[in-house]
């Protein structure tokens, strides 16, 4: 269930913000440019001709034969919900209902031609009250960690698909000449993904660099989004399965230890944009192990 | 509101429960009628659109098998004038739930250990032990506690004669009690004002008292681990499952989270198996254990009736109830009363006609368009015919498929189902429709409880005597005051 709702919100947001920075960005940074990001953000394939405004924005939205659109997400976390009916509040139930049908009811036309905003604003917020009764008001048990488990677990693929996308932007726009300036606006709208532009302010008095960027989506042991931060949410979730305080090399609880610290001992400095995104898309892959692992450790009857 | 009722007209000889006549309301219904009347009718409508809201949002469904996720579940109609009976009324009709469910217990302890009732030739051994759902597998054991019919849920209806009558006895899997706990929680929001100046009782209590049952039975007395078994979450009824497992506590498994080691049944957790004393199986007879009924069930959970008969794990409802809410021992059930009880049955039973009677099946042959036939085995009311709604083709159909399976129906005259003032989306007025209640009763070990009122379903179709969901029914609160 955790996944799913951290899906969806994701996905929400990072549309907003390529979108919305198009409309008034650097000449270069046309509006294909933001649309073939949000592609390659949630994995949709597509040909170049294919970028019609409505078809993306719809696809991205509404396509419920696409695994990852937002309405594909918000309904499988709904029928988890609806499974697991007995263990959950009625407020969180309630919560996770209304979700679902704001988003299943939602006008495309209104969406594809002026909602896109409204919409997106709407998930993220309907998100938020879901995750709130999550942490306020249910008992923190077993039950309670497999949601954190799944939650954190999301937000780490969720974050490297929106760092791999953007290197990718980046890589495309130091082609153009006026390449510092647009590079300093693919890392503002990276940090504007992930709600991490307010927050890094707080960290450099400055106008931050791409190291500052890199550093702090990836290794901040502060920012709830960070892969860093997520790794130890859930390297303690984990813990709180197993009973066990030494465990198997092929565990669940391994993997997430190595992963956990392999993040915070590592250096960014020097590391090229294919490197980084090799590291990104390695560390999706060992993630989506690690859950696949957890299934057949705890959920494999 | 009122003008909601200018063009309400009521259809004799059915007795309109709200109006007297076209204009004048029942005594029971001057004060309630005069307070929804203080409410405009744009405030009512925008009421009964919150009401709907509230429901959907709640997740009051039920499904309708279909194909794909979205065409299953579908909101619970909900009709906002609830229906009131008198607590004197309902006082009587209780004891008479009770009286009726506990023969019935005895008569299942009867039918599956000593049989005195069929030596006595009370009720003939052949209808018993033909019926499809009398199982072998309960004979020479009794369940801990000594009941079958923890959950009964007894349709009745009110006939012309201002009488309730039993239509029906569900004693297997009854559903529908989930729907009177949302019904009554969306008129306490909607009506606030009008719950503050009527004392209606409350029923909110059920799944406290469901579970007080479920330890009552328990093999290690008054204590132990309680589920709720559904088929999943495609299950048509998969709402109550979960909700009534909400309420009381208690984990919602499916048969796949069940084990028997020992012939003893465990649940499944990642901290390891943990006993369970008690089941309240929302899954058929024929498909709880693969081991004895259904090779083919993948619901079930293998080695359970061992379990069972072991005494090692009680079921709720007991298997086997079926053979008393048989159709056709239906027309039997005040005999079984008396047998048991030596009381007078204190609930009517509608008149029945058992096909398989030589001069009964010669009566519903020459009056086929004047009953209703019912399939003894059917519910859901699912295999119904209405004999005044027939084609003479559908009759002659009719006439053929008794007479290749007499065992197989029952007739009963068509009763006038009372009728209840329902708002109509369609004409954006209240026109009256027929319905009917469910009523539930729970019997325990040294305890036993009926809720108050339970579900008044409505046949939204004008004319339809059918109050089913699965066949376009809806609901209204019951209130008892």
């Amino acid at each position: 269930m955790g996944r799913h709702l951290e899906r969806a919100e994701h996905i929400a947001r990072y549309c907003k913000v390529q979108y919305f920075s198009s409309l008034d960005a650097p000449l270069s940074l046309n509006k294909d440019f933001a649309l073939s990001s949000i592609l390659n953000m949630t994995g949709i394939s597509y040909e170049p001709g294919d970028l019609d405004e409505r078809w993306v924005l719809s696809q991205v939205a509404f396509n419920d034969t696409n695994g990852s659109s937002i309405v594909s997400s918000v309904k499988s976390g709904r029928e988890c919900a609806r499974g697991a009916r007995d263990f959950l509040s009625t407020e969180l139930w309630e919560g996770i209902n209304r979700y679902y049908y704001f988003v299943n009811n939602y006008s495309q036309e209104y969406y594809q031609s002026q909602g896109l905003y409204d919409f997106s604003q709407a998930v993220a917020e309907k998100s938020y009250a879901v995750k709130g009764a999550i942490d306020n008001a249910l008992l923190q048990d077993t039950s309670w960690h497999f949601i954190q488990i799944g939650l954190h677990l999301e937000r780490v693929v969720q974050v490297a698909r929106c760092m791999i996308s953007k290197i990718n932007d980046i890589e495309t726009v130091r082609l153009f000449e006026e390449t510092k300036s647009l590079e300093h606006h693919q890392w503002m709208t990276l940090l504007r993904s992930v709600e991490a532009a307010d927050m890094l302010k707080r960290v450099c008095t400055k106008p931050p660099t791409s190291l500052e960027v890199l550093n702090f989506l990836l290794l901040d042991y502060r920012f709830p989004r960070s892969i860093y931060f997520n790794l130890v949410e859930l390297k303690k979730y984990v813990d709180e399965l197993s009973e066990l305080k030494v465990y198997p090399k092929d565990s669940a609880q391994f993997a997430i230890g190595k992963m956990r610290d392999s993040f915070k001992y590592m250096e960014i400095k020097g590391k090229d944009t294919t490197e980084l995104k090799a590291m990104l898309n390695q560390t999706i892959t060992d993630v989506y192990a690690v859950s696949d692992q957890l299934v057949k450790e705890y959920l494999q009857y | 509101m009122k003008n909601l009722f200018n063009h309400y007209q009521t259809e004799p000889p059915f007795i309109d429960e709200v109006f007297k006549t076209s204009t004048e309301p029942q005594d029971l219904y001057k004060d309630i009628l005069e307070a929804f009347y203080n409410y405009s009718s744009e405030d009512f409508t925008r009421l009964n659109e919150s009401a709907k809201l509230a429901f959907l949002h709640e997740g009051v469904t039920f499904s309708l098998y279909g194909e794909g996720m979205d065409s299953v579940e579908q909101v619970f109609p909900f009709d906002l004038l609830p229906r009131t009976i008198s607590a004197q009324e309902w006082d009587e009709v209780s004891v008479g739930l009770l009286q009726r469910n506990t023969a019935i217990n005895m008569f299942l302890e009867d039918i599956y250990n000593d049989q005195k009732i069929l030596k006595d030739k009370v009720v003939p051994a052949d209808m018993v032990l033909s019926s499809p759902h009398f199982n072998k597998l309960m004979q020479g054991f009794v369940p801990t506690g000594g009941i079958y019919n923890h959950i009964s849920g007894t349709d009745l209806i009110k006939h012309s004669d201002n009488k309730f009558y039993v239509l029906e006895d569900n004693v297997r899997c009854p559903s529908g009690v989930a729907y009177v706990l949302s019904n009554r929680n969306a008129m306490r929001k909607t009506f606030t004002k009008i719950f503050k100046d009527f004392k209606v009782r409350p029923v909110d209590d059920y799944p406290e008292q469901l579970l007080q049952v479920m330890l009552s039975v328990s093999p290690h007395a008054g204590e132990g681990n309680c589920v709720v078994l559904t088929p999943g979450a495609y299950n048509s009824a998969f709402y109550e499952h979960a909700i009534l497992a909400h309420m009381m506590g208690v984990p919602l498994v499916e048969g796949r989270d069940l084990l028997v080691k020992n012939n003893i049944v465990y649940m499944k957790t990642i901290k390891g198996h943990v006993r369970v004393d008690v089941v309240y199986r929302r899954i058929d007879d024929d498909f709880i254990d693969p081991m004895v009924f259904d090779p083919t069930s993948m619901l079930g959970v293998p080695g359970l009736m061992q379990a069972y008969r072991e005494g090692n794990v009680t079921l709720i409802n007991a298997p086997g109830t079926g053979a008393s809410d048989d159709k056709a021992i239906y027309d039997y059930i005040p005999t079984i009363i008396k047998y048991y009880l030596d009381e007078e049955p204190i609930l009517n039973n509608v008149p029945t006609y058992h096909c398989e009677r030589e001069e009964d099946l010669s009566y519903v042959l020459d009056n086929l368009d004047k009953v209703v036939i019912k399939p003894v085995d059917m519910s859901g009311g699912y295999g119904i015919y209405i004999g005044s709604k027939c084609s003479s083709e559908e009759l002659e159909e009719l006439a053929k498929k008794i007479k290749a399976n007499r065992r197989g129906y029952v007739a009963q005259p068509i009763m006038n189902l009372s009728q209840h003032s329902t708002f109509i989306d369609d004409e954006s007025c209240f026109e009256p429709r027929h319905v009917d209640l469910r009523a539930f009763t729970l019997l325990g070990k040294d305890h036993s409880y009926v809720l108050q009122g339970g579900l008044t379903r409505v046949a939204l179709k004008k004319g339809s005597l059918i109050v089913n969901s699965s066949q376009g029914g809806g609901s209204k609160d019951t209130w008892i005051v």
